[in-house]
C-alpha cells in the first residue's frame, strides 16, 4: 500500500506543478518573481522527491517480493527434507497471519464511510438528526453489546453539543428538516 | 532587568487574573488534561479540535484557554505513561521507560505525584526564562529583513521534516505539501488567482483550521482505529489518596533536587530550537540525567530521577516553544503552529511588532502560563483518581466525541460545508501521512507559515535584484544560513565519517 501513497503524491505533485506552470507566470515582465514563482519551486520540490520516494519504494517492494520468493523456494525445499521443519514453519505462517489480523481496515473503512454520510446528510438532516444518525450507526458497528445505552448516548450527547455550539456559541448549525 | 521581569510579569499577571480568565484557564488545563490521555492526541489534535469552542469567547481569554490546553495535554500525557506504558504523546515516551516501572512496584502514587511537581518545576522555570528571554529576541528580531525570516522559518521546517522524523524525504515532502496548500488563493504581490480552479470557495485560500482538525484528530482517530486501539479492552485502575504509599517519599526529593534544575534547563534549550520541541527535550532530559548519575544501572527499573528529568524537560520545552512562537512569529512545533493559527483567527500577528504594540496580551498570555501550572500542579494531584477514571472509558466510545466535535466544530467556523469536506480530505491524507512516516506537523507548520515564507523570499530576492547574496551578506543571515547547510549536510558528512573511519579500521 505504502507505494500507492507515494505514487498517489507523486502524480498530484505533477498535476500541481502542471497546473501552476500552465496558468501562472513565473517572472513579471519587469524580469522580478511572478506569481508561479514560489509554487513552481514547492511544485519541482514535490516532484523530485515524491519521485525519489516512490523509486525506494519500488526498489523495496522488489526486494522484499525477491526474498518472499526465496523463502518460498527454501520451504519447498525442506519438504523433502523434514516434516518437523514444515510444521514449523506453517505455525510462522500462521502468526504472521495474526499479525496482519490486527490491523483493522475494514473498521477504517467504516469510520471514513460514516464520516462522510455524517456530513453528507448535515445539510438536509440538519445538525441534531445527523448527530444522532451517525452516532446510533457508529456504537451500533463498534459497541454492539451495549444498545440501549448506545441509544441513551446517541441522543444526550449530540443534545449537549446543540446546545454548546447553537446556544452558547451561536454558531449557526445546519437546522435540515426538523427545523432545528 | 530583574526589575523589568518583575514589572512585565506584575503586568501581565493582573491582565490575567480575572475571574473569567481564570475560569476558562482552569477548564482549558482540566480538558487539556483529558486530552492528554486518550493515545495519539497529544496538545496540537486538542487545540485544533477545541478551537471552535473559544469562537464566544474575548481574544485574551480564548488564548488563555488554548494555552491552558497546551500545557494540561502535557501533564494528561503522562498519566498514561505511568499507569498503562502508553505516552499520550511523542514528548512523554521518555516517561514510560521509568515511569511505569514505578507503577509496576506498586509506586504509580508517587510517580503521579512527582511526575505532577516536575511539570510544574518545569513549566514555571520555562516561564520564568521566557520573561528574561523574549524581550531580549524581540529586540533582535526587530533588526531582521525578510531575508533573516525567510531563513528562520526555513531552518525551522528542515529541523522539523528533517531532525525530528524517521525519514528526512518524508519530512521535507509533508513540509512541502504544507506549502503547496497555502498556494491556494489570490497572490498578495500580484493580485492573480492560483489554484482556485474558478471557485469563489477557493479564493480566500484555504483556511488551515479544517486541515489541522482533519491532519491531527481525523488523520490520528482512524490511525487509532486502524491499529485496533477501539478494540482493547482497558483494565480497571484504581488510586486513592487513602491507599498505602499514595505520596513520594522524602528520599524521592532528596535524590531528585538537582534532577528538578537540569531537565528545566534542558528541556527550555531544546524548546528554543524550532521544530524539536518537547520529543527531543524529554528524550534529552532521560539521557543527560543517566549519563550524570552515579548509578545509571537503575535507570529504566524504575528509578524517580528518570521520571523526573523528562517530566522537567517536556513542559520546560512547552514554555521554550514559545519565544519564537511569540518574539518571532515563527512556531518551532505542530502545537504552536496551531496556536499561531489561533492568534491569526483573532486579528493578533506574534512578533517583535506585538510585544511593542500589545504589550499587555504577552505578557497577560505568560502569566496565564504561570497561573496555569499553579493551576495544573493542584488539578493533577487532587484529581488523580478522577483521571485515572478516564482511562476506564473505552476507545470506542471516544471516536463519536472526536468526529462530532470535529465535523461540527468545523462547519461552524464559516458554516461551511466545503470546509467540512476539506476536513475529510485532511483527514484522509493525515491517516496515509501517519501510516507511513510522514510528518503531519510539518505540513501544518508550513500552512500556517506558506504566506510568509513566499512573502519573505520574494521581498529579498526583489530588493537584491534577484541576487542570493542577499541570504549571506548580514551577519545575522549568513549565520542562518550556515545553520541551515548544516541541518542539510551534516547527516550525510556524518555518513561520510564514518565510512571513512570504518574503512581505514578496516585496513588496518
Amino acid at each position: 500500500m505504502r507505494i500507492w501513497f507515494s505514487l498517489t503524491l507523486f502524480v498530484l505533485s505533477i498535476l500541481y506543478l502542471a497546473y501552476g506552470l500552465s496558468t501562472l507566470s513565473i517572472f513579471t515582465s519587469a524580469g522580478r518573481p511572478g506569481p508561479g514563482f514560489f509554487p513552481t519551486l514547492v511544485g519541482a520540490g514535490l516532484v523530485i522527491f515524491t519521485a525519489i520516494n516512490c523509486y525506494k519504494d519500488f526498489m523495496e517492494r522488489r526486494a522484499s517480493a525477491a526474498k518472499a520468493q526465496q523463502t518460498a523456494m527454501e520451504k519447498q525445499l525442506s519438504k523433502f527434507d523434514d516434516d518437523d521443519t514444515n510444521d514449523q514453519e506453517e505455525k510462522g505462517t500462521n502468526s504472521q497471519g495474526e499479525l496482519s489480523g490486527q490491523r483493522y481496515t475494514k473498521d477504517v473503512v467504516w469510520a471514513i464511510a460514516l464520516i462522510t454520510l455524517f456530513i453528507a446528510v448535515l445539510k438536509p438532516l440538519g445538525a441534531i438528526l445527523s448527530m444522532v444518525v451517525f452516532m446510533l450507526i457508529l456504537l451500533w458497528k463498534f459497541n454492539p453489546k451495549r444498545m440501549k445505552f448506545n441509544v441513551l448516548y446517541s441522543v444526550l450527547f449530540p443534545l449537549g453539543i446543540y446546545l454548546l455550539f447553537e446556544v452558547w456559541l451561536r454558531a449557526g448549525l445546519p437546522e435540515g428538516i426538523l427545523g432545528y | 532587568m530583574i526589575a523589568d521581569i518583575f514589572g512585565n510579569l506584575g503586568m501581565g499577571l493582573s491582565v490575567a487574573i480575572t475571574p473569567i480568565n481564570l475560569l476558562f484557564l482552569f477548564i482549558g488545563a482540566f480538558v487539556g488534561m483529558i486530552v492528554g490521555l486518550f493515545p495519539g492526541f497529544g496538545p496540537a489534535a486538542g487545540i485544533a479540535i477545541l478551537l471552535p469552542l473559544t469562537f464566544g469567547l474575548d481574544p485574551t481569554t480564548a488564548i488563555i484557554m488554548l494555552a491552558g490546553i497546551y500545557y494540561g495535554a502535557m501533564y494528561g500525557g503522562t498519566i498514561t505513561s505511568i499507569l498503562i506504558n502508553t505516552p499520550g504523546e511523542s514528548a512523554t515516551v521518555a516517561s514510560t521507560l521509568d515511569g511505569y516501572p514505578l507503577a509496576q512496584q506498586g509506586r504509580a502514587g508517587p510517580a503521579l505525584v512527582m511526575q505532577a511537581i516536575a511539570s510544574f518545576v518545569g513549566g514555571t522555570t520555562g516561564v520564568i526564562l521566557i520573561c528574561a528571554l523574549i524581550p531580549t529576541l524581540a529586540n533582535l528580531a526587530a533588526s531582521f529583513g525578510p531575508s533573516e525570516y525567510f531563513l528562520i522559518i526555513l531552518f525551522g521546517l528542515l529541523l522539523l521534516a528533517t531532525v525530528m522524523g524517521d525519514n528526512k524525504i518524508n519530512g521535507i515532502i509533508s513540509a512541502l505539501i504544507g506549502f503547496a496548500v497555502g498556494m491556494v488563493g489570490v497572490d498578495v504581490i500580484s493580485g492573480s488567482q492560483r489554484f482556485t480552479f474558478g471557485s469563489p470557495e477557493l479564493i480566500g485560500g484555504i483556511y488551515f483550521v479544517p486541515v489541522a482538525i482533519g491532519l491531527f484528530g481525523i488523520g490520528e482517530l482512524l490511525y487509532c482505529i486502524y491499529i485496533g486501539q477501539h478494540k482493547i479492552e482497558l483494565k480497571k485502575l484504581r488510586l486513592s489518596f487513602r491507599s498505602e504509599n499514595f505520596w513520594p517519599t522524602r528520599k524521592d526529593y532528596s535524590e531528585s533536587k538537582f534532577t528538578f534544575i537540569r531537565g528545566s534547563v534542558i528541556g527550555f534549550i531544546a524548546g528554543l530550537l524550532p521544530g524539536s520541541g518537547g520529543t527531543l527535550g524529554s528524550i534529552m532530559g532521560y539521557s543527560i540525567e543517566k549519563k550524570v548519575a552515579k548509578d545509571p544501572e537503575k535507570f529504566g527499573k524504575g528509578e524517580m530521577r528518570g521520571l523526573v528529568a523528562p517530566e522537567c524537560a517536556n513542559n520546560a520545552a512547552s514554555a521554550g516553544s514559545m519565544v519564537p512562537l511569540l518574539s518571532l512569529g515563527i512556531p518551532g512545533s505542530g502545537s504552536t503552529a496551531v496556536l499561531l493559527g489561533a492568534f491569526m483567527m483573532w486579528g493578533l500577528r506574534p512578533g517583535p511588532m506585538m510585544i511593542v504594540n500589545d504589550p499587555e496580551f504577552v505578557w497577560g498570555l505568560i502569566a496565564s502560563m504561570y497561573l496555569g501550572n499553579i493551576v495544573l500542579i493542584f488539578l493533577c494531584i487532587a484529581a488523580i483518581p478522577l483521571f485515572v477514571k478516564f482511562l476506564d472509558i473505552p476507545y470506542r466510545l471516544v471516536i463519536p466525541i472526536i468526529v462530532v466535535l470535529c465535523v461540527v466544530g468545523t462547519y461552524a467556523l464559516h458554516s461551511s460545508i466545503i470546509e467540512t469536506w476539506m476536513l475529510v480530505a485532511g483527514g484522509l491524507l493525515g491517516f496515509g501521512m501517519k501510516l507511513y512516516g510522514y510528518s503531519p506537523a510539518a505540513t501544518v507548520l508550513a500552512l500556517v507559515l506558506g504566506g510568509m515564507a513566499e512573502n519573505t523570499l520574494l521581498q529579498s530576492l526583489i530588493a537584491s535584484d534577484g541576487s542570493l547574496m542577499v541570504f549571506v551578506e548580514r551577519p545575522i543571515s549568513l549565520f542562518l544560513t550556515c545553520a541551515v547547510a548544516v541541518v542539510l549536510l551534516a547527516p550525510y558528512a556524518l555518513k561520510l565519517y564514518r565510512y571513512v573511519t570504518k574503512r581505514n579500521v578496516g585496513l588496518v
